[in-house]
């Protein structure tokens, strides 16, 4: 369980996240919606353990600090991949990273997100749907009980969102938590179990 | 379009840049201190060790006349001191008396009297191993005469000791021989002011222009030119204007820096810089469109900025045997600014070069730009 | 995964972040071709005479030609000049004016006489301005061996001053006189044996091309560790930031970084070091006692690489940080190293001072080899290396963890 209490983020005069508690069950799917420059991803970033709160703290199945940050994955907003090296390169260095390169689970998710025609390719040559799922592939290498994803569907395809759903949909059954961010929910919304809107740094029912 | 927004927008911009700001005001300081202390500085203060093994007199002769020596500090120490001292880069040579130096010379055997250790990482050592011949000389010369004396019917020790006060400062004195350079009848304007504190400073502002023009990078590595070109506005117009905040920053900075040089033609020499810089500001375009970002920058305008004004003239003089050099700057604006920096013919050529700079400058913008556009 | 493939990956990702590592590698040939341009006449050491000189004596007495020709003697023995003899002063100077010869040298009438009664005798040294490089490097020996003979001759004439005290004949006199100015002369030839060496003078006289070859070493491998600088601070403050990394795993890749940004500046002193022995012939043995100087710099400024690119959030503040840091580090040692009199703190400085030891290692392993100061500049190497990667960790780890 992730739980998060009186999550507060200030940027200057600016509040992003505004006393914000939440609590994530085991298996559990939310979607957290929102406008453009809601707090969702100061929100997601906080929970992540990749942003420090101003107050507040997370707990993550009762740990706190490293070993809170080992249990969950995280896919950023932003394409955080290593852009010099190659899809597959990408996958390996950052499973290394995190803990031990894996080729099975490298070959598994470039299967799933059906990356095989440009896996040897250069990330910076491919186009921004494809990057997104090479940065959702990243986060989805090496062992995680808790995956938070930050807008994992923008700038793909129809079909691409497909293929992401019915990954998500596999983690899910694997006894995966999640919480998702989306502007769109069309498409993840069937997924979730529950979903909470944020709208000025507080949730709104 | 509205192109005092954009020269308001560089000010703002160039006059928060610190990083690059610090250039100007360091070029300043550096310049003014060039201009107020130049002239050749003494090698002062060198620490050399000298490790006095003779077993006779004339070992400490030599060390008396070795302290006299300007531009050194000697101290005398052991082998093992002094060595230690030289690892630990507190002292830059050695200079060793060997056990013999006395009776090798009272037997004439010239091999080997001293041993000398230069550590080459200074300049200033390049006259050090002969300035230690000389002295071993010098000692040598002193027993040479002593010995003729001895020689002589009726000569005691007291003529002898008496020899000795005489010359104890004749090597301190002008000798009665010397030999003195005339340079020939080719150069006739025999430079006595060298004006490097001017000459450095067009250095540093064109390295500052080419520096702090990551703007300029975006005319290469964007498609900043195409927008401007379709919403019909010039790209001259655009160069210039957002060029000029930096060109007023040099032309300020080179006010004290001209004042203190005390040039006897200042308004010739401004005429000439603003020109010059002008030029300069041109030539950071295609350093800055060639570099595409800063990364890449901050490697080549060194460099570039270095060589160009190398082969002008500004930092050092050329030497003579490389006059060709001389011949291929005149495309450089350099070359025109050092002409006027002595007094010689450079208005028009400053002119004709700052045209064929600027268009050169506008046209390898285009071309940039073009070949992103196909890219 | 094999540790070495992080190294192989961060090579890739140097290189493949733009031209930067390119250019970095490759930016110490114009540097060192440029310096070689006007480092050209010093570099020349065998072939044709590049001194052309001319002489006149009009000295009835040939002492003074005697020393003269001693000290050029050895230069035109090893074909670095060649003599020209004149009859008049006047075609001296023209030889000169029409750049026929490089250095007219003219001896007036009666130098020796006057000399000899006390009076200060001044020869002359003309020369074109279009070989005044070459010149005044033989007018600077020319010089010093003159005035120590002229001093000398004014020792020579105290001892003169005892004779006559004693009360010895003209002749006698003239005779000391003479066997000691040919005491002085044999001195002058044998000069250069004083230090164990052939030849007159001008030993040191390429101490300036040392010390800038190694400053050039120095400043070029530093250069190059830029792209290290940006990369890291780029990794920092958009890379894992945002990515969970568990500390072990990022002290392997920061290893990594530290190993590539070495190689990168092993590859610019591959360039630069067969172009530096390609313009002065250094002899293999010493040019061999380089390699650990080479490693053990790359490995130090890598390290002060991902150092300074782990002190700034912005890639752009970083290499202005590096660009500022190495200029005054090199200016420096450029202007101070040497000196005595600095304040305390600031000779501590210099003293361990990276580039210091850099610098000196370079000029003094090629050229001028002492094991003591070798050893003392490789240990100030390794030291600075052990310390800029634990500090630069340290801020490592800080930036890329919450």
């Amino acid at each position: 369980m992730i739980e998060a209490k009186g999550l507060v983020k200030k940027f200057g005069k600016y509040t992003a996240v505004d006393s914000i508690s939440l609590t994530l069950e085991k298996g559990e799917i939310i979607a957290l919606l929102g406008a453009n420059g809601s707090g969702k991803s100061t929100l997601l970033s906080m929970l992540a353990m990749v942003l420090k709160p101003d107050e507040g703290e997370v707990v993550v199945d009762g740990l706190k600090g490293k070993k809170a940050k080992a249990k969950i994955a995280y896919a950023p907003q932003e394409i955080v991949l290593f852009e010099e090296l190659t899809v597959l390169e990408n996958l390996y260095a950052w499973s290394s990273l995190k803990g031990k390169e894996n080729v099975e689970r490298a070959e598994y998710l470039i299967n799933e997100l059906e990356m095989t025609d440009f896996k040897r390719k250069r990330v910076d040559r491919l186009s921004g749907g494809q990057r997104r799922r090479v940065n959702l592939a990243v986060a989805l290498m090496g062992k995680h009980d808790y995956l938070l994803l930050d807008e994992p569907l923008a700038g793909i395809d129809a079909h691409g969102a497909e293929c992401v759903e019915h990954l998500l949909r596999k983690e899910k059954e694997k006894g995966c938590s999640m919480i998702v961010t989306e502007h769109n929910p069309t498409i993840l919304l069937p997924l979730t179990d529950r979903s909470l809107r944020i709208d000025g740094g507080h949730f709104i029912r | 379009m509205n192109y005092f927004a954009l020269l308001k927008g560089r000010t703002r911009a160039l006059l928060t840049d610190f990083s690059s700001l610090a250039v100007i005001i360091i070029a300043v300081a550096v310049s003014i201190y060039i201009s107020q202390y130049s002239g050749t500085e003494n090698a002062k203060g060198i620490m050399i060790e000298v490790v006095n093994e003779d077993r006779g007199t004339l070992g400490e002769r030599l060390t008396e006349i070795l302290s006299y020596e300007e531009g050194y500090e000697f101290e005398v120490k052991t082998y093992d001191e002094a060595i230690k001292n030289l690892a630990g880069n507190k002292a830059q040579g050695i200079i060793e008396i060997a056990p013999d130096f006395s009776e090798k010379i009272s037997r004439s055997e010239y091999e080997s009297l001293v041993r000398v250790t230069v550590m080459a990482d200074s300049y200033e050592m390049k006259t050090f191993t002969e300035m230690v011949i000389n002295d071993a000389i010098k000692v040598w010369s002193e027993e040479l005469v002593k010995k003729r004396i001895g020689e002589i019917e009726g000569a005691t020790q007291d003529d002898i000791d008496e020899f000795c006060e005489n010359t104890k400062d004749a090597w301190y004195t002008d000798g009665l021989l010397d030999i003195v350079s005339v340079m020939g009848k080719e150069d006739d304007t025999q430079k006595e002011e060298t004006f490097f504190g001017i000459r450095w400073y067009a250095f540093f502002a064109m390295f500052y222009l080419c520096i702090s023009g990551t703007w300029m990078c975006g005319y290469s590595s964007t498609g900043l030119l195409r927008r401007v070109t379709g919403r019909r506005g010039k790209i001259s117009l655009l160069f210039a204007f957002q060029s000029l905040p930096g060109i007023v920053v040099s032309l300020l900075g080179f006010i004290p820096v001209l004042l203190t040089s005390a040039h006897p033609h200042p308004v010739k020499v401004f005429i000439s810089f603003v020109i010059y810089i002008c030029s300069s500001a041109a030539f950071a375009l295609i350093i800055c469109c060639i570099s595409g970002k800063f990364s890449n920058l901050v490697l080549i305008s060194p460099i570039a900025t270095m060589v160009v004004s190398l082969f002008s003239g500004l930092l050092c003089e050329l030497p003579d045997w490389a006059k060709v050099w001389d011949l291929t700057s005149v495309i450089v604006p350099g070359h025109w600014f050092y002409n006027a920096i002595f007094d010689k013919r450079y208005f028009a050529g400053a002119i004709l070069v700052l045209a064929g700079w600027f268009m050169t400058g506008m046209f390898i913008s285009w071309i940039f730009s073009k070949k992103k556009r196909s890219e | 995964m094999n540790p070495f493939s992080f190294v192989l990956y961060d090579i890739k990702r140097l290189f493949g972040h733009g031209k930067t590592a390119f250019i970095a590698m490759f930016s110490p040939i114009p540097v060192v071709l440029m310096f070689g341009l006007f480092m050209a006449p010093l570099l020349i050491d065998k072939g044709d005479a590049f001194y052309s000189v001319a002489i006149l004596s009009e000295d009835d007495n040939n002492r003074v030609s005697q020393l003269m020709n001693i000290i050029i003697d050895y230069e035109v023995k090893t074909g670095n000049i060649a003599i020209y003899p004149v009859k008049e002063r006047e075609t001296g100077e023209k030889l000169v004016d029409d750049g026929k010869v490089a250095i007219f040298i003219y001896i007036p009438p009666n130098t020796y006489l006057d000399s000899m009664s006390g009076k200060k005798a001044v020869m002359e040294f003309y020369y074109s301005p279009t070989h005044a490089f070459d010149a005044l490097v033989l007018y600077t020996g020319l010089k010093s061996s003159v005035s120590v003979f002229g001093q000398g001759i004014g020792v020579v004439d105290s001892g003169i001053q005892i004779a006559q005290k004693l009360g010895l004949s003209e002749d006698e006199i003239l005779n000391i006189w003479n066997e000691g100015i040919s005491d002085l002369l044999n001195l002058f030839i044998h000069r250069g044996r004083v230090i164990g060496k052939n030849g007159i003078f001008n030993f040191g006289a390429d101490y300036h091309f040392r010390l800038v070859i190694a400053v050039l070493f120095a400043t070029c491998s530093y250069l190059s560790s830029f792209p290290v600088i940006y990369l890291t601070s780029l990794d920092l403050s958009e890379t894992f930031s945002k990515r969970s990394i568990p500390t072990k795993k990022l002290f392997g890749y920061y290893v990594a970084r530290i190993i590539s940004g070495a190689i990168l500046i092993i590859s610019s002193f591959l360039i630069m070091f067969p172009i530096a022995r390609a313009l002065r012939s250094i002899k293999i043995n010493f040019a061999l006692s380089v390699i650990p100087g080479i490693i053990l710099t790359s490995f130090a400024f890598s390290a002060l690489a991902v150092l300074l690119g782990s002190l700034f959030k912005r890639g752009q503040s970083a290499l202005w940080a590096g660009l500022y840091f190495g200029t005054a580090s090199i200016a420096a040692v450029s202007f101070l190293s040497d000196k005595a009199d600095l304040p305390k703190v600031l000779s501590f400085l210099m003293r361990i001072s990276p580039f210091r030891a850099s610098v000196s290692i370079f000029s003094n392993a090629m050229f001028n080899f002492v094991a003591e100061r070798y050893t003392f500049d490789l240990f100030i190497l390794f030291c600075a290396f052990a310390i800029f990667s634990v500090a630069g960790f340290i801020i490592y780890r800080k930036r890329s963890a919450l």
